[in-house]
This record gives C-alpha cells, sequence and structure tokens, in this order.
C-alpha cells in the first residue's frame, strides 16, 4: 500500500494502517532520534511520543505528500526538547562506547571505526541545529528546501547551517587526523593483549 | 581533506551509528497505550485553547470592573448635583418658584434614584457579563469536537442576549430609593 493511502486510511481512524505506517518509517526515525539524542532510552521515548502526536494530529494534514516533513518535524521538535529536559548532549556516553566497542572488528574495520569515532566526536561539538541539519541531509537523505519545511526555516538558513556544520567537521578531522596514529597504536596494544571488541 | 571524502565519512558514520539500535517490537503496543491515556485526559489538558478562554474571562472581568467604577463615578456625581441644585433653589425668595422648584428637586430625585438603580443593575450586568462568559467558555470549552469560533460565537451571542434580557426586564423590579 503507497504512503498516501496509508496516510489517508490513518486520517479515518484505521489502526491497522497507523501500524503499517509506523513500521514502514520506526527504524528511520527511530536512528534520527537516536543521533540527535545520543541516548537509546531518549531516543525510543522521542519515537513514541512522535507517533502519538502523529496519530493524534494526522487528521490535520491536508497534503499527505508533506507528511514526511510534518512527522520529521514533529519528532526533530520532541527530540530536542527531550534532549534539553535530560540536559545531555554527550555523544560518547559509556553505553555508547561499550556498544561500540562490542560491535568493532579490529582487524578489518578498525580505521573505519577510528574514523566513526571522529566524526561523532565531531559532531558532538556541533550545536543541536547544525547537528540536526547534518543528521537530515546525510541520515534522512533530505533536501534543503525539505529541511527546511521540517526545521520551519529558509533555505538559505539551512544552506548556511550545513555549510558551518562542514567547515566545523572539517577543521575538526583535520585536528584529529594528526593524532590518529595514537589512537591506532591504542588499539594495536588492545588487540596485542588480546582485549577485542567481542570479549 | 575534500569535501565530498568528508561527506562520505559523515554518512558512514552516521549510518554505523544508527546499526547499534534495532527497534523493539514493544513499541507500538507503548505507542497505543499512550493514545488511549493522552485521548482520555484529553478534556483536563492545557492548550492554548484553555489559555484563549482564559484571556476572554479575563477581559470580561475587566469590563465588568470598568462598568461597577462608571456606574459608581456617574452615581457619586449626580448625588454632588443634587445638592448644589437644593443650595441654589433655598436660596430664592419668590415662592412660586420655590414650590416649582421643590417639585422639580422631587422629579430629578426621583429620576435620580431610577437612574442610580439603573445604574445598579449595570453593576449586576457588569457581574453577569463575567459569571456567563466564564460558564459559557466552561461548558463549551468541554465539548471537544465544536470549532472554537462556533463556540465563540454561541458564547458571545448567549451573553448578548442575557444582557439584553437583564436590562429590559429584571431592573425594573428593583426598587427606587
Amino acid at each position: 500500500m503507497e504512503n498516501t493511502d496509508l496516510i489517508k486510511r490513518c486520517q479515518l481512524g484505521d489502526v491497522d494502517s497507523f501500524s503499517e505506517l509506523y513500521h514502514l518509517h520506526r527504524k528511520k526515525a527511530l536512528g534520527t532520534a537516536y543521533l540527535i539524542s545520543n541516548q537509546k532510552g531518549i531516543a525510543e521515548d522521542i519515537v513514541q511520543e512522535s507517533f502519538i502526536e502523529c496519530f493524534r494530529k494526522i487528521s490535520t494534514i491536508k497534503n499527505p505528500e508533506a507528511f514526511e516533513a510534518w512527522f520529521y518535524k514533529i519528532l526533530v521538535r520532541t527530540g530536542w526538547r527531550m534532549v534539553k529536559k535530560h540536559n545531555d548532549f554527550l555523544l560518547m556516553g559509556d553505553q555508547n562506547m561499550e556498544g561500540l566497542s562490542t560491535t568493532m572488528d579490529f582487524n578489518s574495520e578498525l580505521d573505519t571505526s577510528v574514523t566513526n569515532l571522529m566524526v561523532h566526536e565531531a559532531l558532538a561539538q556541533l550545536s543541536l541545529p547544525l547537528k540536526t541539519v547534518v543528521i537530515l541531509y546525510y541520515f534522512n537523505d533530505m533536501t534543503l528546501e525539505k529541511i527546511s519545511k521540517v526545521l520551519g526555516c529558509f533555505p538559505g538558513t539551512v544552506k548556511s547551517r550545513l555549510y558551518n556544520a562542514r567547515i566545523q567537521l572539517h577543521g575538526v578531522l583535520n585536528e584529529d587526523e594528526l593524532k590518529e596514529p595514537i589512537i591506532n597504536i591504542l588499539f594495536n596494544k588492545r588487540k596485542e593483549f588480546g582485549l577485542n571488541g567481542n570479549a | 581533506m575534500e569535501m565530498h571524502e568528508l561527506d562520505n565519512k559523515i554518512k558512514r558514520a552516521l549510518f554505523c551509528k544508527t546499526n547499534e539500535i534495532e527497534p523493539s517490537e514493544e513499541t507500538f503496543t507503548l505507542i497505543l497505550a499512550g493514545l488511549e491515556k493522552k485521548q482520555a485526559r484529553r478534556i483536563f489538558k492545557t492548550s492554548y485553547k484553555h489559555y484563549f478562554v482564559a484571556f476572554i474571562c479575563a477581559l470580561s472581568v475587566i469590563f465588568g470592573t470598568t462598568l461597577i467604577q462608571s456606574v459608581n463615578v456617574k452615581s457619586s456625581t449626580i448625588a454632588s448635583i443634587n445638592t448644589i441644585k437644593t443650595g441654589i433653589i433655598l436660596d430664592k425668595s419668590n415662592k412660586d418658584l420655590e414650590k416649582n422648584a421643590d417639585e422639580v428637586i422631587k422629579d430629578a430625585a426621583i429620576s435620580d434614584n431610577t437612574r442610580i438603580a439603573k445604574a445598579d443593575t449595570s453593576k449586576t450586568v457588569g457581574v453577569n457579563v463575567f459569571l456567563q462568559t466564564f460558564a459559557g467558555c466552561f461548558l463549551f470549552n468541554q465539548v471537544n469536537d465544536l470549532e472554537l469560533y462556533l463556540r465563540l460565537l454561541i458564547i458571545g451571542r448567549m451573553t448578548l442576549v442575557q444582557t439584553w434580557y437583564d436590562n429590559k426586564f429584571w431592573h425594573r423590579q428593583v426598587p427606587s430609593y
């Protein structure tokens, strides 16, 4: 069933269609929420709140094709509110470090993981609006126009935020690249002592 | 570092991070439960509509208070004028005039009393305006499906009709002094 039909059915109060709509968008929504909040628990709360709000207000959508932008607007705002509420802007908490280390393959993906780590650290240094633009642009594959609708600002503002975010990320990653050999030594030492990530 | 390289790095890092988290099957059940809960307490939830209603109530209070104050000023002014009139008329030496003046004073007093009575009724009207608006807002706010402008229209009409009714019939039952 197409997205538009699903939305129309949801507007009539069909719970099965809503379930289908949820299953269609849940992974992307959870990913976005997780990237905004950096906490699994908060991310799940954000997704729950957003879908509840979505189902309550879905009857107000006049153009079902604009559903995605409308839904992500709810999600982003809920995410910002919850992040501010929990006052947690840290990207790499202890929980995430553990999660990352358990899924890390030291033999083949060491470089990728280190790069990812650096990117996450760089992202953590961005302000929430800049980070959101980066997430929506790179993770959700949204156009600048769509992001401007989600964030309720001009496309020029989005463009400027994206530019600033890239510049900042570029600066941080360039700095970190100088430190990269030290990180590699650390991981190699861990490997030597048998402390691989799957342990 | 080239920009496209940076783009790829960011993209890969974001997708890699989101692979860590998987949506659980229980979430949808929790969403439905939350939805039911929110719908159940929808009536009592404070929303912008409530603030709007509170604003109308505040306006009606101000309106009622202003009305009462203006009525008080009006009645005190009438009392002052009565006193002055009496003073002037007592100084007259002509009996006929004095007699007429008494009648005039009496008439004026009666008419002023009626006006004071009317003014007192206006006080009640002021209070009524507030109470009716408040009650109307409260009652109609309980009807969730009714559009806001329709609610306001009904409240406005009710208030107007009630005020007109009070002016037309009720104030005549107030005894004059």
